[in-house]
């Protein structure tokens, strides 16, 4: 036996994945469902209109959706927090740029009890006066913890400045946002974003047919008719090419941040994008992480993505390096993204990053709640499986020839914004 | 229940197969029965610098990711005080890769000087950016010696400090790999959609030349009972005081290991935990609170640790985690609160078992300690636990003189 030579495979030409199914028994409110759990148990996932796009000041959308389990009409935090407890089930909420997911995961046979308690809690929030005091003074306090990271700070600094002031997508905080929140913010966005407002249901794991019927007649109660959103703008971005350099005395480690807009998903472009970032920072073997750690060591870890929210993407690249390399990093960062733009990738990377997204692709599609995952990140952009679809072709056709186009395209370290947090002096 | 199948190769090498047809990903989880628990006192860090090591070429594959990634897998690996853990995902047609690259690393390592230097370097950065450049990332480079005196649990993973690692030579990297790497001294657990007498024969012929070593099953020095308080006070450049209390508790075996998981879910897990409840929100003591154990294979601790809200003393925020102990010494739990906690870990060890790599990781690391077969008794071992064990515990294990107690201070805080 050679164990030079890696055995004989056969590659995956192509591959099923399970699809969310829209349950046709609900006509008012969006409901999907993916089965397929050999374990009876369920996800639920609820989707609301309420990312920070839509807040009027920072934190308010933050504040709604922390608050929003911490009591409702006739039901305390502790109340609702024990119900579910009990019951063995785990609620959460998570903000995004665009909208608010809740999520529910239990057994499925709890589901029957839990759901009709979630849904109407949801509708009546109360968001008493003493719950926002205590979750400003825990965040305010978080902020001064997360002050200390330089991860943190230039994130912020960076959030801050890439969008500048005003931008729909600019979540940036400071001290002074703690200060000025009002519960009857909290009752404006509520009333503008959830409350009667039609939402989104995803339902993934194990259901029996006799449990969606009964959910399906139980969501039907609620009728809010067709979803009807304010038009934000989303002023064009001005890259801001100043190097950003934040003071973080005694640090012993640099944060590094930096991006730029990108079009977004759906975009003939954008599979070549996606391509593209896998190459430059996208996973373990990318030139990044290949340059900056397994060559020079600067770091434990170095990665880039792109992000894609409603109304624009773009990518970001992120590291922490150790202090003393921090301007020998940059110049790394600036080489291969130059090297990248100047010399078409070997047939053999091409290759490799072709299997290694294929490879992705099935295990980010492994099962109903992956799979649901994935619909999820689809639907919430308006998107459908036909960019799947392209994405999957795309991936398969793609050529070194194109892609050292999207690098000269795209990916030029000069239009970045780019911002260092650290021990600068 | 998750049913396996388990074969012993001529050379030790225990495997273990599930077959799971639902899904086209396979996973291969190698676990290695070495931690920071086997290293000498003068060279902490090293199982975690060479986990490093076994990504920087092998005997006959120079490098071990690309390989994998090229047929479209995924991996990383972990290393614990008591083990090390190597895993991979990657779609089924591809499987047999996983074990041409696992047995060859195996088999032996490439031993370059370039991959210990850069390892070294990449190490170090993990060192500060997790441990050094974080608020409060030094705890437990503190706590740990002073709740251990004599076993080796004294030590973080990453080490006691990055002296050991920079002055790590090659020869002791050798070293450590032909006494802790051999195929008597691991466990291949494989789980897909795959025949389990295929992966056998699959098995036999990648990994059945390897030879056997000679393991020494070292006896760990077993710490003796704690017989009095002990403390620690550091300032910090933090925005709050935090306070760590670590009390002994039992083995991974024990009888009680079970109960201590329930009681720590008691009092941290959730909003309606006893902790959330009473300190965070009722007399607003602490900006977060949790209790909970680390899972040690050994003699671990059972941690009680929170940061303060401003205002608030060290003695009065002590004071009420005591009283919360002393409640639990002398009131049984009621009947619904036990059920509470058991009904969340029976929804948690069913959301273990719809991943694929779970499941593989799972029966693995329970083999290392016993046996697969403990990932199928978990369930009946909770709930088994009663109300009077928990009073019982409470009374023999959270005594004063049992604890290691760490009080980091705010250097910053005016009051």
């Amino acid at each position: 036996m050679n164990r030079s030579l890696a055995p004989e495979i056969s590659l995956i030409e192509s591959f099923e994945y399970l699809k969310a199914e829209r349950l046709a028994q609900i006509q008012q409110l969006p409901t999907f469902y993916i089965g397929g759990s050999e374990e009876a148990v369920v996800k639920v996932e609820l989707l609301f209109e309420g990312g920070y796009q839509y807040q009027t000041k920072p934190l308010q959308a933050s504040a709604v959706n922390a608050l929003l389990l911490e009591g409702s009409k006739g039901k305390s935090a502790k109340a609702i927090a024990e119900f579910f407890e009990n019951r063995g089930a785990f609620l959460d909420t998570s903000l995004h740029a665009d909208y608010v997911s809740v999520q529910l995961h239990c057994l499925s046979r709890q589901l029957e009890e839990l759901l009709p308690y979630l849904l109407e809690m949801l509708q009546t929030a109360i968001f008493p006066e003493e719950e926002l005091e205590d979750w400003l003074h825990r965040k305010k306090q978080k902020f001064a913890i997360n002050q200390e990271k330089v991860s943190y700070l230039a994130k912020n600094a960076f959030v801050d400045a890439f969008f500048g002031a005003g931008h729909p997508y600019n979540n940036a905080v400071n001290a002074e946002s703690f200060d000025s929140l009002t519960q009857a913010d909290l009752f404006a966005f509520y009333e503008q974003q959830y409350r009667k407002k039609p939402f989104t249901v995803l339902l993934s794991g194990q259901l029996s047919e006799a449990q969606l019927k009964g959910i399906a007649q139980h969501l039907s109660q609620y009728d809010f008719g067709a979803a009807s959103q304010a038009k934000l703008t989303f002023p064009e971005l001005k890259a801001n090419k100043e190097l950003l350099q934040v003071e973080k005395a005694g640090a012993t480690q640099s944060a590094i941040k930096m991006g730029k807009p990108m079009p977004n998903k759906g975009h003939a472009d954008f599979p070549a994008l996606f391509f593209a970032n896998t190459i430059l920072g996208g996973y373990f073997g990318s030139r990044l992480m290949s340059n900056l750690r397994e060559d020079k060591g600067y770091t434990y870890g170095i990665g880039s993505g792109l992000i894609a929210n409603r109304a624009m993407a773009y990518f970001v690249l992120s590291t922490e390096v150790g202090a003393e390399h921090t301007q020998s990093a940059l110049a790394e960062i600036e080489k291969e993204m130059r090297r990248l733009a100047e010399e078409p990738i070997a047939a053999d990377e091409l290759e490799t990053v072709k299997q290694y997204l294929q490879g992705s692709l099935m295990r980010n599609f492994d099962g109903p709640f992956a799979a649901m995952d994935r619909f999820k990140s689809l639907y919430v952009l308006g998107l459908d499986y036909a960019y799947y679809e392209s994405l999957i072709h795309d991936f398969k056709a793609m050529t070194a020839e194109r892609l050292l186009q999207t690098f000269q395209q795209y990916y030029q370290f000069n239009d970045l914004s780019k911002v260092v947090a650290g021990k600068i002096s | 229940m998750i049913a396996y199948e388990r074969f012993t190769l001529d050379n030790g090498l225990c495997l273990l197969v599930h077959q799971d047809k639902t899904t086209p990903m396979v996973a291969v989880n190698l676990t290695y029965k070495v931690g920071a628990r086997d290293e000498s006192p003068e060279r902490t860090g090293f199982a975690h610098l060479f986990e490093h090591l076994m990504f920087s070429g092998s005997k006959n594959i120079p490098s071990y990711d690309l390989p994998l990634q090229k047929v479209g897998g995924e991996n990383n690996a972990f290393t614990s005080n008591d083990i090390t853990n190597y895993y991979i995902t990657l779609p089924k047609n591809s499987f047999e890769t996983a074990l041409w690259l696992e047995s060859d690393r195996m088999m032996e390592l490439a031993f370059s000087e370039k991959g210990l230097e850069v390892q070294r370097q990449v190490v170090i950065e993990e060192f500060k950016q997790r441990y050094l450049n974080q608020p409060y990332g030094d705890v437990y480079l503190l706590l740990r010696p002073l709740a251990y005196l004599k076993h080796p649990y004294q030590w973080p993973t990453i080490g006691k400090s990055i002296e050991h690692i920079e002055t790590a030579s090659m020869q002791e990297v050798k070293d450590f790999f032909y006494t802790h790497y051999r195929p008597n001294n691991a466990v291949l657990t494989i789980a897909g959609d795959l025949e389990p007498q295929k992966v056998k024969q699959l098995v036999e012929k990648w990994f059945g030349d390897i030879p056997a070593g000679e393991i020494d099953r070292k006896k760990y020095p077993q710490e003796e009972q704690q017989q009095q308080a002990r403390s620690l006070t550091v300032e910090r450049d933090v925005p709050l005081h935090a306070l760590y209390k670590a009390y002994h508790m039992v083995d991974r075996l024990h009888a009680d290991y079970h109960a201590f998981d329930l009681i720590s879910d008691l009092l941290s897990r959730g909003n309606a935990s006893r902790f959330h409840q009473k300190l965070v929100k009722g007399k607003k003591l602490f900006h977060d609170v949790q209790a909970y154990i680390g899972g040690d294979f050994d003699p671990g601790l059972f941690m009680l640790t929170g940061h303060l809200n401003p205002g608030v003393s060290m003695e009065d925020a002590e004071a009420a985690l005591e009283e919360e102990i002393k409640l639990l010494q002398e009131e049984l739990v009621t009947e619904a609160e036990l059920q509470k906690v058991k009904n969340k870990v029976e929804s948690t060890l069913a959301f273990a078992k719809t991943s694929v790599l779970n499941k593989a990781m799972g029966l693995g690391i329970a083999e290392v300690i016993q046996s697969a077969e403990l990932v199928n008794q978990e369930y009946a071992q909770y709930g088994a636990v009663k109300r009077e064990d928990l009073k019982r515990i409470a009374k023999d294990y959270f005594q004063a003189h049992h604890c290691s107690t760490l009080y980091y201070r705010s250097k910053n805080r005016d009051a």
